[in-house]
Order: C-alpha cells, then sequence, then structure tokens
C-alpha cells in the first residue's frame, strides 16, 4: 500500500503556500488583525447538526471538545474591543467526510467591526475576485432562489408541496423526510443539498441571502421582517464555501437560541451539550456591531486548481492520517 | 448492517430484499442542516439503476453475497453449465444471466461467480481473454500504421474489430470489458 504518502502533489502543496500568503496579504491590506484562538475548547457548539470531537479524560473530569469553528472565542476577542480580526485555522467536525468533506479542514474566518453583511459580502467578493479571478457575484435572496429553481414558497410550503417538488424533479423523497410533521426546516435543507446547491453559482460565485428566520444560526433577525434573518452563504460552482452572518449581539438571545437547540438535540435523542457561559458572558459584556463570515479554504483551492476529491487537496486527509 | 459513513463504490447492500451495488455515493451537508447521503445503485440481479438518500446514521442491510471461483463446461440450449473445482458441484445460469459474457466464454474459462443467498446470479470474466479468430477478410501486409480496422469472427460467435494487418486463423488478446482487440498471440 502506498497509503503513507500525501494525497496533494507537491505542486498542489506549493499552490497552498501561495495561496495563503495570498489570503494573509489581502488581510493586512485591508488591516485586519491575525489572531490565534484555541483548538480545543471546554465547550462545544450545539448546532443541531454539528457533531464535536470529544476528547476522552477521566471520569468525572470535564470534557474537552475539538472546535467546530473559532467563532465562540472570535466573538470573546471582538467582545475585549480588538477591533476587525481574522484567522486561519484548523476546525473538525465529526463524520463530515466525503469529496468536499474531511473531518478535519481549514477554516478563513474573519469579523468587520462597524460593518453589517452587506458590506462583508462585498469584501468577500473582492477577496475571492483575488483568489479565483471570478470577477464580480450574484446575489439572490432564499425565497427568490426556491420560487426560481424549484417553484415553491419556502416560508409557507407544506407536506404537499414537497411531494410535488420530489415528484416534478424525478427525486425519491427520503425515508426520514417523509413526515407531515416534520419541521419545514428539514425539508427545505434537503430540498437545498439535493436539488438547488449543485446548480448555483457555475458561472460566478452567488452570495444567498435572508435565510429563514428558523435558520438564523448566530445571525440577527431582520427589523423591517421578522421571517427572515440577516445570514448569508456563498456558492461558487455548485459548492457551499462560506457562510456569514451580521452577528447577533443579544447575549439573552443568544442564549435561548442554545436552549432551543438543546431541547431539538433532546428531540432528535442526542445528548444536550453544556452551554458556552464564557462565551455568553462576553456577549453581556457588549459586542461590538459587527459581521463576520467564514470560508472553506480547502474547497476554495479546489476550485482553484481544479481537484475534485478533498484527498487530493489536503496532504493526509482522514484516510491517510 | 453498513452505516452511510461505509458507503463507497463497490458496497453490496440490500433494499427491499433485493441486493445493489453502490455505483455513486454523495455526502452532502448542506449549511447548517441534516447531512445526507445521495446513492446510486445498481441491482445486481436486473441491473436497473436506483436513487436513494439516506439520512447521515442510517443504516442498511448487507447483501447476503458472496464470489464463487466456477470453471465454465458448456451451454445447450441458452443454459449454462459452470463447476466449483472444490466441490465439483454443478450449477447452471440462463442466457440472460449470462448478458454479453457469451461472447468471451471457452470451455474450462474460470469465472467469478456472483451468489446471491446461495442462488447463482451473474458471473464475472477475466479482463482478457485469448480467442482464435475464425473468419475474417484475407490480411493487409504491412500494414501497421493506419488505424483502420475490419470485422473479425472469433472462435465463440462474437464479432471483434481488429486492424487490417490480422489474419484469419490466428489468435488474438481481447479485452473482455471493452470488447476490444489488444495484439496478436503467437
Amino acid at each position: 500500500m502506498q497509503n503513507w504518502k500525501s494525497g496533494a502533489s507537491s505542486d498542489t502543496l506549493k499552490s497552498r503556500a501561495r495561496f495563503l500568503k495570498q489570503i494573509r496579504d489581502f488581510f493586512e491590506k485591508n488591516e485586519i488583525l491575525e489572531v490565534e484562538t484555541p483548538s480545543i475548547s471546554e465547550f462545544p457548539s450545539v448546532d443541531l447538526h454539528l457533531e464535536s470531537f470529544s476528547l476522552n479524560e477521566e471520569p468525572g473530569n470535564h470534557h474537552h471538545y475539538l472546535i467546530t469553528s473559532p467563532e465562540y472565542h472570535m466573538k470573546r476577542l471582538l467582545c475585549e474591543g480588538v477591533g476587525s480580526i481574522y484567522q486561519i485555522c484548523k476546525s473538525f467536525r465529526k463524520d463530515d467526510c466525503g469529496c468536499y468533506h474531511n473531518a478535519e479542514f481549514t477554516i478563513i474566518e474573519w469579523y468587520r467591526v462597524g460593518w453589517d453583511h452587506w458590506q462583508l459580502m462585498n469584501e468577500i467578493e473582492q477577496l475571492l475576485d483575488n483568489l479565483l479571478g471570478c470577477g464580480l457575484a450574484d446575489r439572490i435572496a432564499y425565497s427568490s432562489l426556491f420560487q426560481n429553481y424549484l417553484d415553491i414558497d419556502p416560508f409557507s410550503m407544506n407536506y404537499e408541496d414537497l411531494i410535488r417538488v420530489c415528484q416534478k424533479n424525478d427525486t425519491v423523497l427520503p425515508d426520514y423526510l417523509d413526515d407531515p410533521d416534520m419541521p419545514r426546516d428539514e425539508w427545505l435543507n434537503f430540498l437545498m443539498g439535493a436539488l438547488i446547491e449543485p446548480y448555483l453559482g457555475i458561472d460566478k460565485p452567488i452570495f444567498v441571502f435572508d435565510y429563514p428566520s428558523s435558520q438564523a444560526s448566530l445571525a440577527r433577525i431582520c427589523p423591517e421582517n421578522p421571517l427572515v434573518s440577516q445570514r448569508f452563504e456563498l456558492f461558487y460552482k455548485g459548492l457551499e464555501l462560506g457562510n456569514g452572518f451580521f452577528e447577533l449581539n443579544n447575549s439573552q438571545e443568544q442564549k435561548r437560541r442554545f436552549d432551543k437547540e438543546n431541547e431539538k438535540r433532546i428531540q432528535m435523542n442526542k445528548t444536550p451539550l453544556p452551554i458556552d457561559h464564557r462565551f455568553i458572558s462576553a456577549l453581556k459584556e457588549g459586542l461590538p456591531d459587527c459581521a463576520g463570515v467564514a470560508l472553506g479554504f480547502d474547497r476554495i483551492m479546489m476550485l482553484a486548481l481544479g481537484i475534485d476529491d478533498i484527498d487530493n487537496m489536503i496532504s493526509f486527509s482522514w484516510k491517510r492520517c | 448492517m453498513y452505516e452511510t459513513k461505509e458507503f463507497s463504490k463497490g458496497l453490496r447492500i440490500e433494499i427491499d430484499d433485493h441486493p445493489y451495488i453502490i455505483v455513486e455515493n454523495q455526502f452532502v451537508k448542506p449549511g447548517k442542516g441534516q447531512a445526507f447521503s445521495r446513492v446510486k445503485m445498481k441491482s445486481l440481479l436486473s441491473g436497473n439503476v436506483l436513487d436513494r438518500t439516506y439520512k447521515s446514521g442510517e443504516k442498511v442491510k448487507k447483501a447476503d453475497i458472496s464470489d464463487q471461483t466456477m470453471q465454465f463446461l458448456y451451454s445447450a440450449d441458452g443454459v449454462y453449465h459452470f463447476m466449483d473445482n472444490d466441490t465439483y458441484d454443478q450449477v447452471e445460469l440462463q442466457k440472460d444471466q449470462i448478458g454479453d459474457n457469451w461472447k468471451w466464454l471457452q470451455e474450462e474459462m474460470i469465472v467469478d461467480m456472483l451468489i446471491y443467498k446461495s442462488i447463482p446470479v451473474s458471473i464475472t470474466v477475466p479482463n482478457f481473454t485469448v480467442l482464435e479468430i475464425t473468419h475474417c477478410e484475407p490480411g493487409m501486409k504491412g500494414d501497421t500504421a493506419t488505424s483502420a480496422s475490419k470485422p473479425a469472427t472469433v472462435s465463440t460467435g462474437a464479432i471483434i474489430y481488429v486492424p487490417l494487418f490480422v489474419n484469419q486463423n490466428e489468435k488474438i488478446k481481447i479485452d473482455t470489458r471493452t470488447a476490444e482487440y489488444v495484439e496478436r498471440v503467437k
């Protein structure tokens, strides 16, 4: 077996290094401070669909977890008033494995103090053009996306609509979603991943904004329309490249969302997880108005080099590590 | 049972009492949503292709499939007879189960037979085989440069496209996966 060897060629490794430098130059020019925060945290993400690696320790002791993103730690720095910051770091998501997923992967995450998500999208667009030469990006609202691609309204769709859309698109509805009482977001996520995402941003990158409030994650709710949140995602050539927010800075609302996520975990027979009280305390102290985004570095590189398996993008992927 | 994270191309699974082989598997994780696997699979019995989606962590049955080495004996009236060289047990397959493999089957040929729940289902022949040409137009001596080809009938009755310089009664090596001529064999 040759699997002691790197999955990435030496040319690929050189390109990675060149791109990392290019990204750091971009942030330096834009006067954003590079920071480092821990890979190991006492608190995991409570996000229903993210699984953190838990580090085995002596029974009775606290658990520690590998971070799924540097978000909580970076926001704690923002609360101390460091100003706009970025980080290029490893993040870890258990069970994520496929052509575009490796359980350990590289995130580019940054926060712009005093900006909203619209301003941040402009900067992301510049960075992406800088790296991929892809020009300006399109922008489309989540609801228009579902109207255009599937002819449904994501805010009112019901079980019958779901059946109709699947039939029309020659797609078998998976058993786990075949339930009229299923929360609508589960259906929307499936439709997005299976029937929309592969066709998104084929010619140029596209930002999808105004995600439903029920999928706000750590974004603010839009003051003019409480149905939508100030969250966006970025897609290019059928790949999701990033996720960003106009960051929620209300500590009580944040705590409520974490609690709600834990309730959903219990409903789905998953273990509820400890809530990061340090993060909540920091928010109480005050997170400045800011927008933040996480981009998948490995995927951007895959598009830059025309590589279609992440195993060939990373020196030692999950199956070689 | 196989969990979704074990899914990979070539894995044999059972859905609704029917064996399938995975031909394509894609892990999808929409933004903050539930991850799932989109799987394209081919029936090991009919060859029909099926698309299914599984939530990450879901389990599917392992297909009760085994591979057995068999020797081809003979065919008669559309029935193909094989023998297990260890036990001398004989099994039969129908013409439609043999598929295109009839083109390469010769007496004593060793094949891989797929057994599903102890019933023989299909065979795979070796990637390369040598067959004699029983009929073709005369060869043109020295014509090894052009890429032109001509049809030639081999001893099993199959028709293979061969280069112009190849002659009747010569033996040729064939890639059974593509049905293509490889080289002449002395």
